[in-house]
């Protein structure tokens, strides 16, 4: 017995050395932190903290969830993805009670649920909610409908041991070199390396950015090709499901009856994918069914930011993150240019402070960023080599 | 708690420790095992412990009063009571919402509506496996092939002994209740060799046949658009993934087994290096076929001992039976049915001699026996089909499909990414073939043994499949 103890022993310490070894390069990415840890660090951090996991399952919609009932905001953001560069500065003086839960809501019933949760008392009424809208939200056998509502209970892959070990492979086989940098403060692998979801819900899309500084390179993504394969989002068929749009406008009823404020959001599209797009006949009427949704709502008198195209804003496609999604500058440009003549609308945002805001557009010297954040050094860098 | 989970690694570990130290006592060491099987299988739902219980109990009792009762209709009365409760519980649990859909839509099709509903009921885990264990323990006290324990410790613990509970082997109370009554004696040679099957299983099971099911689970989720040959590959690698996940429990029950002194049956003995499938039968799940061979096929042959044709019909429904008794689907029904069928050449070559000499001819010829091992092995994957499809129209879609698709070779990423895992694991198997388990390498090298263990343990760690994937046979 001694012997057989013994020499299986050994094998079991090769086992734990491994295993040790991979749970502390994990824990150096922060990303076996669980995530009800994460929304409590970051919640109380006084200084800008990142979350965005690569190796554990990232849980967007429950985190945000999380942090909106943490934080009780007055303004609130909804939407998909589009949404996440609005940040806590464009509503000045109102930014500590701002959240931007962008990513939270993924399909119609989602954002049916948010307001009954509202009604129910069970999330913060805010003053003010910005809904980002997009034609996936309304589109037939949307993919993203089979995801589990927000406020559904996850099992958290930090605390759960297989996940540790299919955690440790990614990290061994996949992962590649992480820069750690001192100064900053992140959950996950992309957020230690200052990327990821802020403390005020927005998101740093640092790869793009750095994309841009490196190299001067916009970045469309997928999207024509997805377009042109009729994949996700442009998965077939390509048809907007009425049955969404009429569920929509009760929705807005709804608001209207909480005594909300709503400002709706309709994200731009780069240039290239807009003359890539509207040369197929089954998007452009598809898009031109979602653009009514975008009329009817102006028609009945609804605060909105239309859909418009960088250089119908004056700008071009380096502002755009990629196809779909424009960048933190472009955003601030549409608020602040909409802000000037419509703040009066808003009870919410009576002293809503637009010079600051216009002063820092001015200030930015990267299309994709604000100077605040902390790419600073990287652009000090860059300016240093290029001279 | 799944073999393959961490939980159930520290549950082993320290029940291996302490169960050991209890060696001096008997009862006091069959009392803790007993107490582990049932924390063991009460960790899938406490409610399924009731039923272990009655099943136990009942056939413990009956037992008794069969070898107890003279007469002989008494005898069979309380032969008739175990099977009816043991039976009955595995009916109810796993064929009853099968029989009433089956019945209401046979009543449909002549326009009767039935006003029968099923049930939401839960199959409870290793009910298929344990009913038939306490089963065959009345069944050979019936015949007279053993007598009755009188140490309830010992039969409990002969039912519920969790490395085999819930996915077997199924064993014979003549072989493994004994085991119970004598105390166990750590050895350092069965300890090392229950090791190597707990590794080769776990690495059958993590590394291979996980990886499989990803890729098989995509093609049949996806078959209307498949290319043929990527739906018949497609059949393959599901065969061979039924083949590492089943036997690579089995490895890890025996070797668990083992490492607590006791042994257990072969289960598996590499069923694919036959000429037929008649042959892989006697090789594939064996305690399975052999408890069917014994107390179904046997006494249903024996009512007609002298045709040809009724020992055929006994064989088709004999396998219609292990088709039924895999799941509640006539997808399982045309699987067994199907394996039957294969059958006849074997049963009539003796009446048919130029059938006979082909069958020696080919047997004997290496050249034809590779290429007919080969035949026999793609023939098996593609009845296979029946059993990975979820319904029997979906089976013959999908057999339709890998002939008539318009495009048969497509591309070929999933042939690429596991024809060189197949082709190893299948010439590993084929070299290991004649030891009495495949990871049994006491006659190597002590360095390229320690190399092994090295690189199976490591291949777990970097290649295994740590999601949530249950062994296959649990479903049954």
């Amino acid at each position: 017995m001694n012997k057989f103890t013994k020499r299986t022993l050994i094998y079991i310490a090769i086992v734990l050395l491994y295993l040790t070894w991979g749970e502390v390069s994990l824990y150096k990415m922060r990303e076996n932190i669980p995530l009800k840890k994460v929304v409590e660090q970051q919640f109380e951090s006084e200084n800008e903290c990142y979350y965005s996991r690569r190796i554990f399952e990232e849980y967007v919609s429950s985190y945000k969830f999380e942090m909106l009932k943490k934080k009780k905001p007055d303004i609130q953001i909804i939407g998909q993805s589009i949404v996440l560069q609005f940040r806590d500065f464009l509503f000045k003086p109102y930014d500590k009670s701002f959240y931007n839960a962008g990513l939270m809501i993924r399909n119609m019933r989602d954002l049916e649920l948010y307001f009954d949760l509202i009604e129910a008392g069970e999330i913060h009424k805010p003053k003010l909610i910005v809904l980002g809208i997009e034609h996936l939200i309304f589109k037939h056998n949307n993919k993203l409908n089979r995801r589990k509502p927000f406020n559904y209970e996850i099992e958290d892959e930090a605390l759960k041991p297989k996940a540790h070990l299919r955690g440790i492979q990614q990290f061994l086989l996949k992962t590649g070199n992480v820069r750690y940098k001192g100064d900053i403060i992140g959950f996950g692998k992309q957020g230690v390396q200052g990327a990821g979801f802020r403390k005020d819900g927005s998101i740093h899309n640092k790869t793009e950015v750095m994309a841009f500084i490196n190299d001067s390179v916009h970045l469309e993504s997928d999207y024509a090709e997805a377009l042109k394969k009729r994949y996700h989002p442009f998965n077939n068929p390509l048809t907007i499901d009425q049955t969404k749009v009429e569920q929509f406008y009760k929705i807005l009823d709804k608001i209207n009856d909480l005594n909300i404020e709503l400002l709706v959001y309709v994200a731009p599209t780069s240039e290239e994918f807009y003359n890539i797009g509207f040369k197929d006949e089954e998007f452009y009427n598809y898009w031109n069914d979602f653009i009514k949704i975008q009329e009817y709502l102006i028609e009945n008198n609804y605060n909105i930011i239309p859909f418009s195209k960088p250089s119908q804003l004056g700008l071009n496609d380096y502002y755009m993150v990629d196809a779909v999604h424009p960048g933190s500058v472009v955003t601030a440009i549409q608020f602040s240019e909409y802000m000037a003549n419509n703040k009066h609308k808003f009870k919410s945002l009576q002293n809503l402070d637009l010079n600051q805001l216009n002063e820092r557009i001015k200030k930015n010297t990267f299309p994709l960023t604000f100077l605040q954040d902390t790419l600073i050094q990287e652009i000090k860098d860059f300016r240093k080599k290029a001279k | 708690m799944l073999f393959n989970s961490v939980e159930f690694v520290i549950f082993f570990i320290l029940f291996f420790v302490v169960y050991w130290k209890l060696k001096s006592n008997l009862t006091l060491q069959n009392v803790f095992l007993l107490v582990g099987s049932y924390i063991f299988y009460g960790w899938w739902d406490v409610k399924f412990l009731l039923l272990i219980l009655i099943s136990s109990v009942t056939d413990f009792t009956i037992g008794y009063y069969i070898d107890k009762v003279s007469k002989k209709t008494h005898k069979k009365l309380l032969l008739a009571g175990s099977l009816l409760v043991n039976l009955g519980l595995l009916f109810f649990f796993k064929y009853y919402n099968f029989f009433i859909d089956s019945l209401v839509d046979a009543f449909a099709t002549f326009n009767i509506n039935l006003n029968v509903s099923t049930l939401q009921i839960i199959l409870p885990v290793g009910i298929s496996f344990y009913t038939f264990q306490t089963l065959s323990y009345s069944i050979d006290i019936y015949r007279g092939i053993i007598k009755p324990t009188k140490n309830i410790l010992s039969f409990l613990n002969f039912v519920s002994f969790f490395p085999q509970l819930v996915a077997g082997p199924i064993e014979r109370a003549k072989t493994f209740l004994p085991q119970f009554h004598k105390p166990r004696v750590f050895k350092y040679e069965q300890a090392v060799d229950g090791m190597r099957l707990l590794l080769y299983g776990a690495f059958k099971k993590i590394v291979i046949a996980d990886y499989l099911a990803q890729r098989v689970d995509i093609i049949y989720a996806t078959y209307p658009e498949q290319p043929g040959f990527t739906l018949y590959y497609a059949s393959i690698l599901f065969t061979v993934q039924l083949y590492a996940d089943f036997s690579g429990y089995s490895d890890m029950a025996i070797g668990m087994a083992r490492l607590l002194g006791f042994n257990l049956m072969t289960n598996f003995k590499t069923p694919f290096f036959t000429t037929n499938i008649p042959d892989s039968w006697n090789r594939w799940h064996i305690s399975c076929t052999t408890w069917f061979r014994d107390y179904i096929f046997i006494p249903l042959a024996r009512l007609n001992k002298q045709s040809l044709l009724w020992r055929i019909v006994a064989t088709v429904i004999l396998f219609s039976i292990i088709g039924i008794w895999h799941g509640a689907n006539f997808t399982f029904l045309a699987f067994g049915v199907a394996h039957g069928l294969c059958f006849i050449p074997r049963l009539t070559r003796k009446k048919i001699p130029p059938l006979n000499r082909f069958l020696l001819y080919i047997n004997n010829n290496r050249v034809t026996y590779f290429i007919t091992m080969f035949l026999s092995f793609c023939f098996l994957s593609f009845i296979t089909i029946f059993f990975r499809s979820v319904s029997i129209t979906d089976a013959f879609i999908y057999m339709n499909n890998v002939f008539t698709n318009e495009v048969f070779w497509g591309d070929l990423t999933f042939f690429k990414e596991t024809i060189a895992l197949i082709v190893a694991f299948f010439a590993f198997e084929y070299f290991m073939q004649d030891k009495s388990h495949q990871f049994e390498i006491s006659s190597f090298h002590p360095a390229l043994r320690k190399l092994l263990y090295i690189l199976v343990i490591f291949s777990i760690l970097l290649f295994g499949n740590f999601g949530k994937t249950p062994f296959y046979y649990f479903q049954f």
